[in-house]
């Protein structure tokens, strides 16, 4: 729990003949984190070719990329990969796919191409629509600066059809008014610059003009409404096509999902065998797997190779190739620690075999954020958001719902606080457990152990040398795990600094109990924080003699006392910053009692209880949001700043198993 | 320069808008699409997804190359609403740029009516309304029954300047000069804001529209190369790779093939906008060629090795505009990464975002028109 997964690295030999099997059911199983044959920390990987493969792996994620596309026009979702089986894969051609895919692209084409034309369409009516509606009233004389032009007359029934055929591809309408028995009279608008064309269309269909027939006159809402309904209805064209095209997607779906669920198992067969390398007979293979499922993976591949193979376990320690940032790591915590496993990530991976803080951080986490905001009453709010939050976001996971977890616990911290201190909503409703924040903060005496502000203070500053303790034990135990010696000796975090750490905390301490009038006795000043001084003084002396990178000369020696002085300063100013920097923590918690304090007395200084109400209401929301994201931050910056800067070791390379829950 | 309080908000809303560019790979991967339609579905994801929609919507590729040069227009207008007073002129000087584009879009569709005597029904649809010309509007531009009366509509506006011009038009058969002049209009202008802010802004400023210029001219002498290496006269489809690898603007291609084939030599002089180095058909063609050596030391470019003896004419020219490209996004990052309070930020986001744009632009017309190549073949 404290340390990541105990890791083994897997080096098998297969036959050739049954390579994809063998991959198939590692893909199932999801297990193992391929190392790419060629590595470097392979003793065999210059031996061996690489493994020959029909497809690139970049040509199917592009053609998976194109169905993911496809099916995204159409709000298809991409199937659940959960159910993915690569035994049951059926192997896939990408050129049939992509043939497949062009084809609907073509069927697509061929309907953008009626749009575009039906778009022309309404591109032409819109436009005499627009100069119609500018031109005033249809006369039988337009203005001369008009841009439109008005012909009335007669043609045969029979041409009809054709001359509104012939004017349909200009911005031009025409109303057909009275007819006889052979002839109808029309009237045409239509722009001043096609005159000439229109005109030669209109000679063609034997256009007879006559005088502006009176009835005409007040045409123009008519001629406009029937432009109108003209466009509405290309539009509705122009949507059933939109949908045409959608539909044909939506035809081919069945398919393309198909092929997107075999395309994915392919990816993932082609990315493992990736890594693989090659003899005359026989793959090989490497990758990283948590020890406890050593033996699961072994008997997949005794069983699929009926015994032929062999398999080399080579653990971490064993092989002086392999540094700790080579190996994978996997934190592996239980659903309640999952959230701050998320806040150790989000800083850096542990290196492999190196301390995994998220049991640590969820305590002090939890501890700094209920100090901050220790209030019942908020942490209730903010405990249901998170929960509400975390109920949402709970199907797909992810970081916001790690996130709305983190708030719920940290809701539920500041209610466990606020209880201790008799905190809710900014009122004292019951007795405290431990002390009344409230009261101390406004003034009041307390009872017990804390009975005024600087009570709270050194709460704050002993929780400070705990946690800052706490790192520098977690760092010793790093440097002895990880077999660094000197760092363990004389690093600032280790043996010497936390002795000169803890020797400055007891004078502190000693310093604050007498009312600061004295320290402690010479002889234990000398032990606890003189004598640590003096030894820091060898650091730079056996390190030069450890290296011996370069010949000794007498001037070194003005180098190591530079060294060693600036190696105190930093130490002493180093913890005396690290330790004040949790005064934060009472900082924001008294910040929090003053501010409720001042809705209060806001709410007060109003005669109205409704408007007295709305400023508690509109307070409590403010502090809640404001002291929320405060006590947030704050606690994230000390446990990344304060904490893990004395025995983190970052840098870490995930676990990353090849699955077929990968995308 | 202004101070913290003026420039602090729109700073940061400049680089939030810088940040969400399209990355150059996201073109890579644009041009590799297998259609058009799947080039689209691309942008689903961005602040373009507006242009899916609008060609799932139409099929036609000319409204969303509309909708695109709108959405400069107001990009760059809502940059100018949140703009403190200081920044206002530069800021609407550099939208003025959309509103000459727009109203040489009418011009031309008003020349190809009026000249050319072709109907432009199927084109005055395309024109971006939504961006406001000054003092005239778009249909009595397109409408206008001769040149006598579109000169009355200009004379009291800002593209006056072209009224002279437009009067020997039957002289010249084309448009040509019109469209320099609108452009050193521009240009104009613009310097003419510039000018009033203090010495070290106007400067850098300054450099910053010189180095935008070298590309204006580089494309117009893209003409001109395009004419003498006779790209069109061998096989399309190599014609078309050259052209992707050179990344010339496939929308304006066309244009100044037609153009460099219509203009003598003397007059391409007049393609030179001032304020940039140029490269003139003289530089390729004539017997007095001046070296390359010459030719890169305008462009303050050091040679390149024994190689640059060597050059072809349009790898001259590809590694100019390559050398411009690489030096103006130099000069953007630096720019990006430098200034917390620079008048330049603005200058250089509204050119990114046009640049963003025609490449857009460019892109989906090069993947339309292969798409009709091989449906051709």
């Amino acid at each position: 729990m404290i340390f990541p997964q105990s890791m083994i690295r897997l080096n098998a030999i297969i036959l050739r003949r049954d390579t994809d099997s063998v991959t198939k059911a590692l893909l199932n199983e999801g297990i193992i984190d391929f190392t790419d044959i060629h590595d470097k920390t392979l003793s065999f990987s210059n031996q061996l070719s690489p493994f020959d493969k029909d497809t690139a792996e970049t040509d199917i994620i592009e053609i998976r990329s194109r169905i993911e596309q496809l099916l995204s026009q159409v709000n298809i979702p991409l199937p659940d990969t959960s159910d993915l089986n690569a035994e049951k894969l059926v192997p896939v051609d990408p050129k049939e796919v992509t043939d497949r895919l062009d084809e609907l692209n073509l069927q697509i084409r061929q309907i953008r191409d009626k749009q575009k034309d039906i778009q022309q369409s309404i591109n032409r009516k819109t436009e005499i629509m627009r100069q119609t509606d500018l031109f005033g009233s249809i006369e039988a004389s337009p203005p001369p600066e008009s841009s439109v032009r008005v012909a009335t007359g007669l043609i045969r029934k029979s041409r009809k059809e054709g001359l509104t055929q012939a004017l349909s591809l200009y911005p031009a309408v025409i109303h057909f008014s009275q007819s006889t028995q052979d002839e109808v009279s029309a009237i045409i608008i239509y722009m001043s610059r096609d005159e000439e064309r229109i005109g030669t269309a209109l000679d063609r269909y034997q256009w007879q003009s006559v005088e502006f027939p009176p009835e005409l006159t007040g045409k123009k809402e008519e001629i406009l409404n029937k432009l109108a309904s003209s466009i509405e209805e290309l539009n509705r064209e122009q949507t059933g096509f939109e949908k045409e095209a959608e539909d044909i997607i939506r035809k081919f779906a069945p398919i393309l999902t198909e092929s997107w669920r075999n395309l994915t198992i392919t990816a993932q067969c082609i990315k493992i065998q990736n890594s693989f390398g090659k003899t005359s007979d026989t793959v090989i293979f490497s990758g990283w797997l948590p020890c406890h499922l050593k033996n699961a993976a072994e008997k997949i591949i005794k069983k699929i190779t009926n015994g032929k193979y062999y398999i080399q376990w080579v653990k971490p320690e064993e092989d002086p190739l392999l540094n700790s940032s080579i190996v994978p790591v996997k934190l592996n915590h239980g659903t309640f620690l999952k959230p701050f496993q998320w806040v150790v990530e989000n800083y850096s991976m542990p290196q492999y075999g190196s301390i995994d803080p998220t049991v640590i951080v969820a305590f002090s986490f939890l501890t700094m954020f209920g100090l901050m905001f220790g209030d019942a009453g908020h942490g209730l709010v903010l405990a249901l958001c998170g929960a509400i939050t975390a109920l949402i976001k709970r199907k797909k996971r992810g970081t916001a719902y790690e996130l709305a977890r983190l708030i719920m616990y940290c809701g539920m911290a500041s209610v466990a606080a606020g209880i201790l201190f008799g905190s809710y909503f900014g009122l004292g409703l019951f007795k405290p457990l431990w002390f009344d924040y409230h009261g101390i903060v406004l003034g009041h005496k307390g009872t017990g152990l804390i009975s005024d502000i600087y009570d709270i203070l050194g709460i704050t500053i002993k929780f400070g040398v705990t946690i800052i303790g706490c790192g520098l034990l977690l760092n010793m135990i790093n440097c002895i795990r990880s077999k660094r010696y000197f760092s363990f000796l004389f690093d600032k975090g280790g043996i010497l600094g936390s002795w000169f750490y803890a020797g400055g905390v007891y004078t502190a301490f000693f310093f604050v109990n007498s009312n600061y009038k004295s320290f402690p006795p010479d002889k234990e000043l000398y032990i606890l924080t003189g004598l640590p001084c003096i030894l820091f003084a060898i650091k730079a002396p056996t390190e030069f003699f450890i290296k011996c990178k370069t010949p000794f000369k007498i001037g070194i020696i003005t180098d190591w006392l530079m060294d060693w002085i600036v190696e105190l300063l930093e130490l002493f100013s180093g913890y005396l910053s690290n330790t004040l920097s949790f005064l934060r923590i009472a900082g924001l918690g008294i910040a929090h009692v003053s501010l409720m304090n001042a809705f209060f007395q806001i709410a007060a200084s109003s005669d109205s209880a409704i408007v007295s109400l709305i400023v508690i209401i509109i307070g409590n929301i403010l502090v809640i949001a404001l002291e929320g994201l405060s006590a947030g931050i704050q606690s994230l910056r000390l446990n990344y700043y304060e904490f893990f800067s004395k025995y983190f070791r970052g840098s870490g390379r995930v676990y990353e198993p090849i699955s077929l829950r990968q995308k | 320069m202004g101070g913290l309080s003026d420039y602090a908000y729109i700073n940061s809303r400049i680089h939030a808008l810088m940040a969400k560019l399209l990355a150059p790979d996201f073109f890579e991967k644009l041009l590799k699409s297998a259609s058009l339609e799947e080039a689209l579905y691309m942008f689903q994801s961005t602040d373009f997804n507006f242009i899916t929609k609008t060609y799932s919507r139409t099929g036609d590729l000319k409204t969303v190359e509309k909708e695109l040069v709108t959405f400069l227009y107001q990009d760059i207008i809502k940059l100018q609403n949140h703009s403190p007073a200081v920044l206002i002129p530069l800021v609407k000087a550099l939208s003025e740029r959309s509103r000459y584009s727009a109203f040489k879009t009418a011009l031309r569709l008003w020349f190809d009516q009026s000249f050319r005597k072709r109907s432009i029904s199927d084109y005055t649809e395309y024109i971006p309304r939504d961006i406001p010309l000054e003092g005239v509007s778009y249909d009595s531009i397109i409408n206008a029954s001769n040149t006598e009366s579109l000169t009355e509509h200009l004379r009291t506006t800002p593209y006056a300047c072209v009224i002279q011009e437009l009067e020997k038009i039957s002289e010249s058969g084309n448009l040509l000069r019109c469209e320099i002049i609108l452009e050193n209009s521009y240009y104009k202008y613009l310097y003419n804001t510039v000018i009033n802010y203090s010495l070290s802004t106007c400067s850098a400023l300054v450099a910053k529209i010189h180095f935008y210029n070298n590309f204006a001219n580089m494309q117009h002498s893209s003409a001109c190369l395009c004419d003498c290496l006779n790209l069109f006269h061998s096989d399309k489809n190599t014609d078309l790779k050259l052209l992707l690898e050179q990344d010339i603007d496939m929308i304006n291609l066309g244009r100044l093939v037609r153009l460099s084939n219509i203009v003598s030599p003397e007059s391409q002089n007049i393609l030179y906008i001032p304020g940039g180095n140029r490269i003139i058909e003289s530089d390729f063609i004539n017997d007095n060629r001046p070296s390359t050596a010459e030719i890169l030391k305008r462009f303050s470019l050091s040679s390149m090795t024994d190689k640059s003896t060597k050059l072809e004419q349009h790898e001259l020219h590809s590694y100019i505009r390559q050398s411009i490209q690489e030096r103006t996004v130099n000069l953007y990052t630096r720019v990006k990464t430098r200034s917390l309070f620079d008048e330049s930020l603005a200058f250089v986001y509204i050119r990114l975002r046009e640049n963003e744009i025609s490449r857009i632009i460019s892109t989906l017309n090069t993947l339309h028109y292969t798409a009709d190549i091989h449906g051709g073949n």
